[in-house]
């Protein structure tokens, strides 16, 4: 079964009276285990076609599946099975890292024991055993991110979203997450959005490319590089994304 | 991962809504020091004027300051829940909720709930200073009380709606224009009777007079003199909380 299924989804918004789309009949599947990644220019619609995968927007046509469960229809279920870790840190600033692990982990469902012990086992892998008791809102930007994929990983999630999770970091810090990234796609599936192309590259099992809300190219780095005749990546991305600044 | 020993998501996510609205220095001070400061000080005030002088300023006397000091207090609470609300939206703190399985009435049980906590404290701290003050201590209180904690709700609704539809910068100074507008027109500083005309009218067109009213009265209680604005602020409350259900589900389906 497919860890994600998105068929067709399609958004239209509405902008200083004229009609925008976001998302323009994009279609991709991903596989258990799989780290695959969405790239594209600001505004390309990564992040409106994420907000639809999760439920968050609700599209104008197509649909999506995670593990089976349309995100429409059976949303509970589907939610149940993923979880997010959004591009601003998204962390309660007067909570501890404690708390904060803890309070996810009870919003999809488990008891204070069992939320207690799962937030030290995530805060043990992610690295952050010895700042549990700490407030949140004090931690270093680094920190911040590793707390917010904690809360992310925390309820075992099938498959999460990863909105640049390394966007600001430091280079030590940013390669401590592609690593922790690299270790949770053993059991789960990873949608990764970043502008940063030498971690997609790194990363990502397989790309896609979306421009001006739709995906122009899907494939693995080196299929993205073949299709594009480039030897570089970023020439290849700039090219499949129809850009001009190809050197 | 669902547990049989789990809370209910409302539940969890109101106790999180709790410490963090607990835990901000702002609470204490605007929510707290600020309305039992200004209660104490009208009362040292009305105290040290002497009988006769305190004779003319009747709506600063202990029995009717209370209801304007809850009021004043309670008012404070749309602050916080905007604050929480808004700054919830600017972090995407609630983006990654609306992908949990938590439902549109978590939330608002949620946000609701995590206020009502410094309701009830800021109530019971007015009511327990104003007998220190002289008060009468009489089973009316009780009451009282509970009116206090139950028209907070009103304002809590007044936070979700701001909170939900202006941006962090923006929700802060609009609520505290709500704290002084529901001070202003409650009546707390001038008698609204001895006023008379269109100014009294046009206050008691609002529900902020009729919550102070219901206090004032519950406190004495001349129970035939609550149930009409008990109606009136009630009815607002119900309103208020149904407008601020809409508007924040139509802000989360907005992402």
């Amino acid at each position: 079964m497919k860890a994600l299924s998105v068929c067709n989804i399609e958004k239209r918004y509405k902008a200083h009276r004229r009609t925008v789309t976001a998302v323009d009949g994009v279609s991709f599947e991903i596989d258990c285990g799989e780290i695959f990644g969405l790239l594209g220019m600001n505004g390309a619609g990564k992040s409106t076609a994420i907000g639809i995968c999760t439920g968050l927007i609700k599209p104008d046509g197509g649909s999506v599946s995670v593990f089976g469960h349309d995100v429409a229809t059976d949303t509970r279920a589907a939610k149940n099975l993923l979880n997010v870790s959004p591009q601003e840190t998204a962390v309660a600033p007067m909570l501890s890292v404690r708390e904060n692990l803890m309070f996810i982990a009870s919003v999809y469902g488990a008891d204070k024991v069992e939320a207690k012990e799962r937030a030290e086992n995530v805060a043990e892998r992610l690295g952050l055993s010895d700042r549990l008791n700490d407030r949140a809102g004090k931690l270093s930007g680094g920190l911040k991110r590793r707390l917010s994929l904690g809360m992310a990983l925390i309820t075992e999630p099938k498959l999460v979203f990863l909105d640049e999770p390394t966007l600001g970091l430091d280079v030590v810090a940013r390669r401590v997450l592609w690593q922790i990234i690299r270790d949770i796609s053993d059991n789960t599936a990873v949608v990764l959005t970043t502008h940063y192309l030498e971690e997609a590259e790194a990363l990502c099992d397989r790309i896609a490319v979306m421009t001006n809300g739709r995906i122009t190219a899907v494939g693995t780095v080196d299929e993205l590089k073949r299709r594009s005749g480039e030897d570089n990546f970023e020439n290849a991305f700039l090219k499949l994304a129809g850009e001009e600044f190809v050197l | 991962m669902k547990n049989p020993k789990a809370l209910s998501g409302g539940v969890v996510f109101a106790r999180r809504n709790v410490l963090e609205t607990m835990r901000s220095p702002a609470s204490w001070a605007f929510g707290l020091a600020l309305p039992i400061g200004i209660f104490i000080i009208m009362q040292i005030i009305v105290n040290s004027i002497g009988e006769r002088a305190a004779a003319n300023v009747p709506m600063f006397g202990v029995d009717r300051f209370t209801g304007g000091a809850v009021i004043f207090g309670a008012a404070f609470l749309s602050l916080f829940c905007a604050m929480l609300i808004s700054s919830d939206r600017a972090q995407s703190f609630l983006s990654r909720l609306y992908a949990s399985p938590l439902t549109s009435v978590d939330y608002i049980v949620g946000y609701m709930l995590g206020v009502l906590p410094i309701a009830a404290a800021q109530s019971v701290t007015i009511f327990v200073a104003a007998l220190c003050f002289g008060l009468t201590p009489t089973v009316n209180i009780l009451p009282a009380l509970l009116f206090a904690v139950l028209f907070s709700v009103m304002f809590v609704s007044i936070g979700m709606i701001f909170g939900s539809t202006l941006s962090a910068k923006g929700a802060p100074p609009v609520c505290s224009a709500v704290v002084q507008v529901a001070a202003l027109l409650s009546g707390m500083w001038f008698d609204l009777d001895m006023i008379g005309g269109g100014f009294a009218v046009f206050c008691r067109v609002f529900p902020f007079a009729h919550v102070y009213d219901i206090i004032r009265y519950a406190l004495t209680g001349d129970w035939a003199n609550v149930w009409l604005p008990f109606v009136i602020a009630f009815a607002y409350t119900v309103a208020l909380t149904a407008v601020a259900v809409v508007v924040f589900e139509k802000r989360a389906k907005k992402g």
